[in-house]
């Protein structure tokens, strides 16, 4: 796509014709947008402040200031990237990914060309009862290296819609940490789509605290040889909270690794969402590919739905996915209990535990703390007093 | 008299409607150390289980009472915390939770009970490399995962390890001789007996006499088919060495 307002047209067109996903479309059988009115909220008005020190700030979307950038990453305008925009995320079940393309405003362009240490940090502001469609393009050239970090979080009866797409070059490696610590009013409905190159490496950590409902879609391409995706991911929902994770891995290349998993721990009525498909094309051979699901239920009335798919048209792979459903283990609670922990720190340490591994996959220390930090003072206020 | 430590009257569980425990009667004086020797699947675990307050054992009559006070009514936490201390058969494996986060937990969560300060982690770890040097515990079992990837033998030593940190006053040990090598068992077993106090009773659960060479007991108690059949003094371990647990499988019926 090279013009931009004809990108915008079709988006428009494609969302029209479409109209948001109901439970009829596959790809949106356990999460139904098509009596949820979003589209009618108020689009954002456009926000201006100053930057933040350290962050790129954005609130609904709106780029604040002209942030710092480590030196090796450039901010570029959205016409550099229009040939790549909507490259990796099209069809039919992605009329939200349409929406966004039809409505979005800014779109954050970054462009990597060294290997930098100093990590990336987006702070995504949600504020008031608006929808808004917030846009990122990150392309990580040859041999370049950038370590990524997103906190969404906010207030208000919004829905927040983003595009994510990444592009990362042979040799290249990106390292990516998103915290979706949206306001309990929230909807947050996130596409990213990854290309990853020959060589090249993509590591997420993806933890959802927060949102009424939450949607992330990952469609992660192996387009060369040797690329290595991983991705782990983190759920913990309460009350009535919604959070669906839906992923598709394409195995194009030969000889690409890929993890994925997601751990989710629902309490009361909160109902989690997995769904993962691993595609193996027929030259996608020695393939090595792992997707696993596991979920804790702390409650008989949370629900989770549990779908991982294996689609392989190549015949020399190695494939390993499941999906596992379970109560908190009685005899390691006896266990804490019997050493004069009381039951609900008792239950909490479990389930730091059990999510903790996500955060720990984190390779930035910094960034690792802050993650562990956040969930266990989401933990502590969800299950009492906090660890000794 | 003094109130005993632990004074358990004609007490029955059972565990998914079988009965296991037929009528335990029991009575330990603070400061002695007693043994319990039976068969396997005599109700040794069970009666242990029982004290500790686990889920699923069911106590169906009659009544424990430690320091005077009825534990059957305790939650688990609260007897841990008033001193009640279950040294685990097949201690559990909890991936995730490191060691020194949970010990710490539990540490000041009995301190907290006793309405003490609690230990901060500089403090903490002080009083930790201490006990675990003196039980051959080495240093970076503390970091990691409780009891996870960890030999039988080092199960052990950490659960010992954990009765260290938390000065139980009443500690069951439920065969935790089994899984150890000589040497290890000697390490463990003389960690415990060093633990013997005029303040402390305890309650050693065994199939085999070798741990009591290190721990003496003052009484020793045969558990056949849910029931003590038999009492007696040391000597009583040394003769069921000899002569098996078979003369008392009729006397269980
Ligand atoms: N969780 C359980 N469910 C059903 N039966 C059990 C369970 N645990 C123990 N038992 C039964 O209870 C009896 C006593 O077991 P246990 O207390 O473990 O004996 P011991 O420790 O003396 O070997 C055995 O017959 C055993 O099979
Ligand atoms: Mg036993």
């Amino acid at each position: 796509m090279t013009d931009i307002s004809e990108f915008r047209k079709l988006g428009r067109d494609q969302f029209e014709k479409a109209g948001l996903p109901s439970r009829k479309l596959e790809d949106w059988h356990y999460t139904d947008l098509s009596q949820s009115g979003l589209t009618q909220l108020p689009l954002a008005e456009e926000m201006r402040g100053a930057a933040q020190a350290g962050v790129i700030h954005l609130v609904n979307g709106f780029l604040q200031g002209q942030p710092e950038l480590p030196a090796g990453v450039v901010l570029e305008g959205l016409e550099a990237a229009a040939g790549r925009m909507g490259t990796l995320l099209s069809g039919a079940d992605r009329a939200v990914t349409a929406l966004n393309a039809g409505l979005f405003n800014d779109a954050l362009v970054l462009r990597v060309s060294a290997k930098v240490e100093k990590p990336v940090e987006i702070l995504s502001e949600t504020r008031g009862d608006v929808q808004f469609h917030g846009r990122l393009l990150i392309v990580v050239e040859a041999g370049a290296s950038l370590t990524l970090s997103e906190i969404h979080r906010g207030s208000g009866s919004a829905l927040a819609n983003w595009v994510a797409e990444i592009f990362v070059a042979e040799g290249g490696e990106l390292h990516h940490v998103k915290l979706q610590d949206e306001a309990l009013e929230t909807t947050h409905i996130a596409a990213l789509g990854l290309e990853l190159g020959k060589g090249a490496k993509y590591k997420g950590a993806l933890l959802h605290l927060g949102s009424k409902l939450a949607r992330q879609e990952v469609y992660a391409l192996m387009a060369g040889e040797g690329a290595d995706f991983s991705l782990d991911g983190g759920t913990l929902a309460v009350g009535t909270q919604h959070i669906d994770n839906t992923t598709r891995v394409i195995h194009r290349a030969p000889g690409c690794p890929s993890h994925q998993l997601f751990k989710t721990v629902l309490d009361e009525q909160a109902h989690g969402v997995f769904q993962g498909t691993l595609f193996v094309e027929r030259p996608g051979q020695k393939t090595a590919a792992y997707q696993m699901s596991r979920a804790l239920m702390l409650s008989d009335r949370a629900a989770m739905d549990n779908k991982p798919e294996l689609e392989i048209y190549a015949d020399d792979v190695k494939c390993g996915h499941g999906a596992t459903i379970g109560d908190i283990d009685e005899t390691a609670l006896f266990y804490l209990k019997s050493r004069g922990i009381d039951d609900s720190t008792a239950r909490r340490l479990l389930i730091e535990a059990f999510l903790g591994e996500v955060a720990a996959t984190v390779e930035n220390q910094a960034l690792r703390e802050g993650l562990e930090e956040r969930l266990y003072d989401k933990l502590g206020a969800l299950f009492g007093r906090k660890a000794a | 008299m003094s109130v005993p430590m632990l004074e358990i009257r004609g007490l029955r569980a059972e565990i998914d409607g079988k009965e296991i425990l037929k009528g335990v009667d029991l009575v330990i004086p603070t400061g002695e150390v007693h043994a319990i020797m039976g068969p396997n699947g005599s109700g040794k675990s069970t009666l242990s289980y029982v004290l500790t307050g686990r889920d699923g054992y069911e106590v169906t009559g009659g009544e424990a009472y430690y320091k005077g006070k009825d534990l059957l009514a305790m939650s688990i936490e609260e007897r841990a915390c008033e001193g009640v201390f279950l040294a685990f058969q097949y201690p559990v494996e909890i991936p995730g939770v490191t060691g020194v986060n949970f010990l710490k937990t539990a540490v000041n969560a009995v301190r907290r009970h006793h309405g003490r300060p609690e230990l901060d982690a500089m403090q903490f770890m002080k009083l930790a490399r201490t006990k675990a040097k003196e039980l051959g515990v080495p240093e970076d079992m503390l970091k990691r995962a409780v009891n996870t990837g960890f030999s039988g033998g080092e199960k052990k030593r950490y659960d010992a390890l954990q009765a260290a940190l938390l000065d139980p006053s009443l500690m069951i040990l439920d065969e935790t001789d089994s899984g150890l090598d000589v040497d290890a068992l000697r390490i463990v077993a003389e960690g415990v007996d060093r633990m013997r106090g005029p303040e402390r009773s305890m309650l050693v659960i065994t199939h085999y006499q070798r741990i009591l060479d290190y721990i003496v007991p003052d009484r020793v108690h045969v558990l056949v088919g849910g029931r003590i059949v038999e009492s007696g003094d040391q000597t009583l371990a040394r003769e069921l060495e000899k002569t098996g647990y078979a003369q008392f499988q009729g006397k269980a019926a």
